[in-house]
């Protein structure tokens, strides 16, 4: 159980920042997911905290204490990799007591704790096995293992269940996060999955450019996304955006228009952000093609084209919906759910 | 390719079989060769049929007389030359390539294209320099004189860099963070992962060491510190007399088979070590 705490943390490769300066503070036994698109320094920051990159400017303190300058091993953390990174040439319990025996721990309290770990994580029967004679997700847990019997202050998952195909990404994505909680280890995981980042984190940071653009609870971000970006980049299926044009009476869309609500005060171009789960088939606003379908067995996703927008407007409805490709299609708004984004700063307004 | 006509068969089979005989038949001469007695390898024409002089020629060289030096001296030394060479380049090359591949200091890449730049200076090119050194330091007539110039390997390094650079860097990361230092890491992670390559290598240069010629020529002069591939030459010029053929085709023979027994107990491995990644 330790706290982390980030101030002013930066990143330089030569000239070029990656990490433009993160503030952040995480409590005892928290699940901070870092989620974001490839190449947005979430790894990087990662890296940063366990030591393995090293710290341009500012300052990363592990239970109030600054660890910019000490080695990965000197700072109470374990970390678990995309890969999993097994030594190949070890069993697993070796694998697993590597690091105890290099921490010069003695062979009995070794096994105790190399046991203890393997029956909680169910991989005793392959204890004696080597890497490359395990499945996925066998090695996966095997990598948690390695990670949780240092008994280590923090633990740092980089994006461990990429790896994975879907239906088992889910089990071990329950698993971890149970385990977490058992365990309660301050846990930063990073994941490009905004699915696994929604459902495990108890907070969010969503990184952008190396900009933390938005730090909050799931929901939180979810419900009221700051800005354009993290309104696209979080939910599944992804916000829908329209170009419009706000005057007194009206919001044209294209050729269309809907009545201005109440709290929009700002007039001209704004962004409008809908969600595809938050069209209100009872009501009648715009109307467009249906341009494809989408059965996903509990629902349907339908693809409508509006005229002067490329990108089609994508709508979650039933899957009962008698449409077809080529119908026109009129979509209702739910006032309540409509998000307003400044066309030039990108940042939310209503 | 699948093809079921006899004339390629016989084309192909020909071919082989020449191929075979090629190298076969010159072993065959001095098999022959080695099983007769001096008299009957002056005469014409030579014998193309074992004889019944093959353990009395063994015995006869193992014992020494009428030549400066018994067998089984030349022959370890010849396998201490071999195991010194082949150890110490694989040492040497294995912590070079370390060096370079997992440290950053500055001008990595240029120590790195000098040690690659010496694969074009053969021992032969720098023969004198190098006799000139290992004289003034004392070192001819040793076992460190005949093999340490040879140490210096370019391509073992250059094949320990690719092999390491195939080690994929998180297991680097993870074994720092399981507070392995650069070294523990090296003989815990670096050196098991490379086991089949070391052996692939040590087949080769064990090889190349053991039928190292002209450098033993220059710096022994003691007989008792002559390698086995040179003593064959030595024989040929024994003065005033006739070459002692049936001996020297012995010596030949034993010559070549230390190597031979090298590949064929290390083949399987020296296969896997060439081909095989396991990571």
């Amino acid at each position: 159980m330790s706290t982390i705490n980030m101030q002013q943390l930066k990143k330089s490769y030569q000239d070029t920042e990656v990490i433009h300066g993160i503030n952040m503070d995480i409590e005892e036994g928290e699940f901070i997911v870092l989620v974001g698109p490839s190449g947005c320094g979430k790894s990087t920051l990662l890296r940063m905290v366990a030591g393995l990159e090293s710290i341009t400017s500012g300052e990363v303190k592990i239970d109030e204490k600054v660890v910019n300058e000490l080695e990965p091993k000197d700072r109470g953390i374990s970390m678990v990799f995309q890969n999993y990174a097994l030594y190949p040439h070890m069993s697993v319990y070796e694998n697993m007591a590597y690091g105890l025996k290099l921490m010069k721990m003695p062979k009995g309290e070794i096994d105790n704790r190399v046991q203890d770990v393997a029956k909680l994580l169910q991989i005793q029967e392959y204890l004696q096995r080597r890497p490359s004679n395990l499945s996925g997700g066998q090695r996966q847990r095997v990598a948690m293992g390695r990670a949780i019997v240092r008994n280590p202050k923090v633990f740092l998952f980089d994006e461990p269940l990429s790896n994975l195909d879907a239906k088992l990404r889910v089990q071990m994505r329950m698993q971890i996060k149970t385990l977490q909680q058992k365990l309660a280890v301050t846990t930063i995981y990073v994941t490009h999955d905004q699915v696994e980042a929604m459902t495990m984190a108890d907070r969010l940071v969503v990184l952008n450019n190396g900009i933390a653009a938005q730090i909050g609870t799931p929901m939180e971000i979810y419900d009221n996304p700051k800005d354009q970006f993290v309104a696209g980049f979080i939910g599944s299926p992804a916000m829908n955006f329209l170009d419009c044009e706000v005057s007194d009476d009206s919001i044209k869309i294209g050729q269309q228009s809907i009545v201005t609500p109440a709290n929009v005060a700002q007039r001209g171009k704004l962004v409008l952000g809908i969600r595809p789960e938050h069209f209100n088939q009872s009501a009648s606003d715009l109307q467009g093609t249906v341009q494809m379908i989408e059965k996903l067995g509990s629902s349907a996703l339908l693809y409508i084209k509006m005229e002067n927008s490329e990108q089609p407007v994508v709508i979650q409805c039933d899957n009962q919906l008698d449409v077809k490709i080529g119908d026109i299609y009129t979509l209702g708004f739910n006032e309540q759910k409509l998000y307003f984004f400044d066309a030039n700063t990108q940042q939310r307004i209503y | 390719m699948i093809e079921n006509r006899p004339m390629t068969t016989f084309v192909s089979h020909t071919v082989l079989i020449l191929g075979v005989a090629l190298i076969v038949f010159p072993i065959w001469v001095m098999l022959v060769a080695s099983s007769h007695d001096a008299l009957r390898l002056t005469q014409v024409p030579l014998p193309l049929l074992p004889g019944n002089q093959f353990w009395i020629n063994l015995k006869l060289l193992f014992s020494g007389k009428g030549f400066s030096a018994p067998i089984h001296l030349t022959l370890m030394n010849s396998l201490a030359m071999a195991l010194m060479i082949s150890v110490g380049k694989i040492v040497i090359s294995i912590i070079s390539a370390f060096a370079i591949v997992y440290f950053k200091f500055r001008f990595r890449m240029f120590f790195f294209w000098m040690i690659f730049l010496t694969l074009m200076l053969p021992v032969e090119v720098r023969i004198l320099p190098t006799y000139e050194v290992i004289a003034n330091f004392g070192m001819l007539d040793t076992y460190a004189g005949l093999s340490i110039p040879l140490i210096a390997s370019a391509t073992a390094t250059f094949m320990f860099r690719q092999t390491f650079l195939t080690i994929p860097d998180e297991l680097m990361e993870a074994s720092r963070i399981d507070g392995a230092g650069p070294m523990r890491f090296f003989f815990d992670v670096v050196i098991p992962m490379s086991r089949t390559n070391i052996a692939a290598l040590f087949v080769i240069l064990f090889i190349f060491g053991w039928n190292q010629y002209l450098w033993p020529l220059l710096v022994t002069t003691d007989p008792d510190m002559y390698t086995v591939v040179m003593s064959i030459k030595q024989m040929l010029e024994s003065g005033e007399n006739e070459p002692q053929w049936h001996l020297i085709m012995m010596t030949a023979l034993v010559a070549m088979l230390p190597p031979i027994l090298v590949v064929i107990f290390m083949q399987k491995i020296f296969v896997k070590g060439l081909t095989d990644s396991e990571k």
